[in-house]
């Protein structure tokens, strides 16, 4: 039977939970309720349609809730209640407050491995952010540059000749165009001295135009309009001259034009795709690249095009008429492909969007990192958060007592809900300061690492307060959530009774999946890891064809040339020298030539790759003979009509068992005798596949030296070979890389990566296993009573130990499972980056997960030992 | 029914009214305005009594509570000095209102006011 009164009652009960009624506005709506189903059924309603019908026409609680909130605060002050309720609500939150500060007191190592698991995520995740930032911001700081635009083609976006002119002549859109070139380092000399300065720019008048960097000395409308002239950077101006003026000091330049200083400029922001330390004024050569009106579509120059638009071109519009206007030109020219290759690419995109370049006028970054950084930064994060929602929840059996008086005193569920989040936001502030203090002391050890020169302003930075803030509730909010919604769910009769002491086991399963989670993600880490220190390993120690160690390369300018003999013989006096010898650098893409050989019948074009040295090229390298004969100065012939040959090379060539004797035409060889084939050389990095060579001799100076120093006396060796220099060339700097340093260099991108995941997977493994720590503490803490029985039965030691730890090694195994196939995919792509790479092979995974699960181990055996070894009597004693 | 904002608009001029009348409880009052309006007005009593709040809050209504025979008490609405005032003030704002639109539209459509 439908009971009006019940109905009555638990309608008003759905009002009462809200806050923004009093006692006496619900008597209010409840007459104004039975006022209606009186007059309802006075129509001849039944009592409970009537009842329906009229609940339904005042609206929803959630709806009243809203109209009522506006009135609220002017009713409580009507009645001057007001600051009662103030009172009340201060009083809860100090409440709330109290008693989360007395557990974090009571509870000292969760509260620890709570606010320093997550300040160590808040940490990286600043880091990873300042990071970001940084890369994000490339090349903004110029007010000009939304409107910057670089002219290029791909791979290599380089200009041709006549271009810049060209374009100029014929778009009027564009407002400034300039042509810049970037040799990595000119010589410079100044008053019987010289020197090499590094990153300078050549560039014409309007490249402040593009790029206005504001001048401290000198009218930007006019420097750099002559030949001749130099800006210098404030700290390159400060390294010469110090205080002193330096417009008007010139600097000799490679030995052949004489340079002015006219400007000084601020220095270029790290931030800038392209840096430099002196802006050079174009010369002839350059200038002809720059100034000729006609294109040469085919003549490639080594400088970079870029134009300032007027404001009201769109660059798609203006993209297409360049393209049209190629076209059309290449018309001409049918030798050439007819599809246009130029295309605009905006200036603040250069650097995170270069990825299909190669010869950028700078290194440039790839988008790819920055999502893989931040989704490692959010990963480490969110273990942390995963620790506090373990520990909370594991923790659970203490709250509920409070839990169960809270509601029985008449707490809703949505304060105590609201009473565990502030409880986790709270931990979050406090992570706050520690983490900064991380991130600031961290900052100076990972900027290095990120080749950034990264900062943090916390008090300059409205961003940086702003993201704290949102971290903060974001943070407190995902850690807790769960636990606030776990804990507050908790029945006050069913804990308050004796059974509450079974609540500790809630959750368990999902804190189960939560740790496997938690050494997933590290240990994926771990492995990636892993996987790169092999693959570097392996490419480091793979032998290329030749001995790269302790060889020492230097270029030969044209002054050494004519005594190259005697300055040989010279070095070869040093006792530190074993071998000395001119010729192509191998192993870092260095070539006298290249070309493709055209395929015989049914086959494929094959590359190959001409290096050249002198007499004793391949004994100074170690390249080791397979069959035949070394060049040699006794035969005549060999200038002429000799080639050294590499064992792929000699199969292309499709020659026989022994090649030696043969011959063969490729180049500028026309039927040369084979005298020799030497083993495969890699002469370009691992990431590419081996490519035939051929040897030829190049009796005399070569563009470089290499110079062999014996084992053990490599500091004596570069201080002989530096003097000898000083004596033949005493206007140049000695100036020199050894073989291996520059052969390494071409992993750096690789050795980045590894270094920075080595990093990011050591802290998500000490994240994690603190949390594990943890989790393993309450867990020997809650059986403290279970192990004394065990132990004064009889359990040994090591049987309480192995009883404490199987479940989380479990754990930790069945991470690995998940683990090892993500971990698999994910590296097996990373290794397609080169040709030559490691089988990941089960070893690296058992290795991987050995360690993982040794840390594990030792994490959770060090609390399971103490238990074990704890005096039986007290834990039975403790009531 | 009358559109949304129109109805919005006048629920305050028409409570005055309605009260400088004779005290009313809530209920009483949307019973009243419904018969008044012929329909054309419904007031939810999740918007009513906030209102009715909110005058209160203002001083322009004072309320007390009376039993009742028929159940619970009921809590009477009724008007005080200041609430007449602005009930003044209101009632020459919307007649104000009405010549600018009997301007508009002509003298056919004129409501006359009655005082």
């Amino acid at each position: 039977m439908f009971n009006l009164e019940k109905a009555l009652a638990s309608w008003r009960r759905q009002f009462k939970h809200r806050r923004a009624f009093l006692a006496e506005d619900l008597d209010e709506l409840e007459r104004h309720l039975r006022d209606h189903i009186a007059d309802l059924v006075a129509e001849g309603l039944e009592e409970k349609a009537a009842f329906r019908q009229a609940a339904r026409a005042l609206g929803a609680s959630w709806e009243a809730e809203a109209e009522y909130r506006k009135v609220y605060w002017g009713k409580l002050s009507r009645k001057h209640r007001r600051l009662d309720e103030f009172l009340w609500r201060l009083v809860m939150r100090k409440n709330y407050l109290k008693i989360a500060l007395r557990n974090l007191r009571r509870q000292k190592t969760y509260a620890f491995i709570n606010v320093f698991g997550l300040a160590v995520g808040l940490a990286t995740c600043l880091l990873i952010g300042a990071f970001i930032r940084h890369e994000a911001s490339f090349d903004r700081f110029h007010p000009t540059a939304d409107r910057v635009y670089r002219v290029y083609k791909t791979p290599q976006p380089t200009s041709m000749l006549g271009l810049t002119q060209a374009l100029e002549d014929r778009f009027p859109e564009i407002e400034h165009a300039t042509l810049v070139s970037r040799p990595w380092q000119q010589l410079l000399a100044r008053e019987g001295e010289s020197f090499f300065l590094e990153d300078v720019v050549y560039a014409d008048s309007q490249f402040l135009d593009v790029f206005p960097f504001p001048l401290l000395r000198g009218n930007p409308r006019e420097v750099l309009a002559g030949p001749g002239q130099m800006v210098l950077t404030r700290s390159t101006a400060h390294r010469f001259f110090g205080d002193e003026d330096p417009i008007g000091k010139t600097f000799m330049v490679e030995n052949r034009e004489e340079y002015t200083v006219v400007g000084v400029m601020e220095d270029v922001p790290s931030n800038a795709h392209f840096r430099f330390t002196a802006l050079f004024s174009l010369d002839g050569r350059a200038r002809q690249q720059r100034y000729n009106s006609a294109v040469q579509w085919n003549r490639f120059v080594g400088s970079y095009l870029y134009v300032l638009l007027d404001e009201h071109t769109r660059p798609e519009a203006l993209e297409t008429k360049i393209r049209a206007f190629e076209a059309e030109e290449r018309k001409a020219l049918p030798a050439l492909s007819q599809e246009p290759q130029l295309r605009l690419q905006p200036l603040t995109s250069i650097h995170l969007h270069a990825t299909d370049l190669t010869q950028d006028i700078a290194p440039q970054s790839d988008t790819r990192y920055l999502y893989l950084f931040s989704a490692i930064g959010l990963l480490i994060l969110l273990i942390a958060c995963v620790n506090y929602m373990n520990l909370a929840t594991a923790r659970s059996a203490e709250r509920a007592k409070e839990v169960g008086v809270r509601k029985v005193i008449g707490a809703y569920r949505s304060q105590l809900i609201n009473q565990f989040l502030s409880e986790s936001m709270l931990l979050a502030l406090l992570a706050v300061p520690l983490a900064l203090a991380l991130a600031y002391v961290a900052l100076p050890l990972i900027a290095p690492l990120m080749e950034r020169p990264l900062s943090l302003h916390l008090f300059e930075d409205g961003l940086l307060l702003a993201a704290l803030g949102g971290g903060v509730v974001l943070i407190g909010l995902l850690a807790g959530s769960y636990p606030a919604l776990f804990l507050s769910r908790f029945h006050p009769v069913r804990v308050l009774s004796s059974h509450g002491r079974s609540m500790g086991r809630g959750g368990l399963m999902l804190r189960r999946l939560l740790v496997i989670f938690q050494f997933t993600v590290a240990m994926v880490l771990f492995v990636a890891t892993a996987v790169m220190i092999f693959q570097l390993d392996y490419i480091q120690n793979k032998r290329l064809g030749f001995d790269q160690e302790h060889v020492v390369s230097f270029s030969i300018p044209g002054a050494l040339k004519e005594s190259y003999e005697t300055f040989k013989q010279e070095l070869l006096r040093q006792p530190a020298v074993a071998e000395a010898t001119s010729g192509a650098p191998p192993g870092i893409g260095w070539a006298t030539a290249w070309t493709d050989m055209p395929a015989d019948d049914g086959e494929e074009e094959w590359p190959l790759t001409l290096i050249e040295g002198d007499y004793s090229y391949l004994e100074t390298l170690g390249i080791k003979l397979v069959a035949g004969r070394a060049f040699e100065p006794e035969r005549s012939t060999d200038a002429e009509e000799a080639i050294i040959l590499s064992e792929a090379a000699a199969r292309r060539f499709n020659l026989p068992e022994d090649p030696t004797g043969q011959r063969v035409s490729f180049m500028w060889f026309d039927d040369v005798e084979v005298i020799g084939v030497v083993e495969d050389i890699h002469n370009t990095s691992l990431h590419e596949a081996l490519v035939p060579m051929a040897i030829g001799l190049r009796a005399g100076a070569n563009p470089r030296m290499l110079v062999r120093l014996r084992a053990g006396m490599m500091q004596d060796g570069l201080a002989d070979v530096a003097s000898v220099w000083q004596h033949f060339v005493p206007d140049r700097p000695f100036q020199f890389k050894f073989l291996n340093d520059q052969i390494g260099a071409q992993y750096q991108a690789e050795q980045k990566l590894m270094r920075l995941f080595t990093l990011f997977s050591g802290l998500a493994i000490f994240v994690a296993c603190l949390g594990l720590f943890g989790l393993a503490s309450f867990t020997a803490e809650a059986r403290t009573k279970e192990i004394g029985i065990r132990k004064a039965l009889g359990a040994s030691v090591s049987s309480i130990i192995t009883l404490l730890s199987t479940t989380f090694i479990k754990l930790v195994l069945v991470a690995f499972v998940v683990a090892a196939p993500l971990a698999y995919f994910a590296m097996q792509q990373w290794l397609q980056d080169f040709v030559y790479r490691i089988e990941i092979s089960w070893p690296i995974f058992l290795m991987a997960g050995l360690a993982a699960l040794g840390i594990a181990l030792l994490t959770v055996s060090y609390q399971a030992v103490r238990a074990a070894l704890a005096n039986p009597v007290k834990a039975l004693r403790y009531e | 029914m009358l559109p949304k904002a129109l109805i919005a608009a006048s629920l305050k001029p028409i409570m005055l009214s309605l009260l400088a009348e004779r005290d009313m409880y809530g209920y009483e009052i949307t019973q009243r305005v419904q018969t008044l309006s012929e329909g054309k007005i419904r007031w939810a009593a999740s918007k009513l009594y906030p209102v009715l709040h909110d005058l209160e809050n203002r001083g322009l209504v004072a309320s007390f509570w009376q039993p009742s025979e028929s159940g619970p008490a009921r809590k009477y609405y009724r008007l005080t000095v200041k609430g007449q005032g602005a009930l003044e003030k209101t009632k020459q704002d919307w007649l104000d209102l009405n010549q600018i639109l009997v301007k508009l539209w002509g003298p056919d459509l004129s409501l006359a006011p009655s005082m």
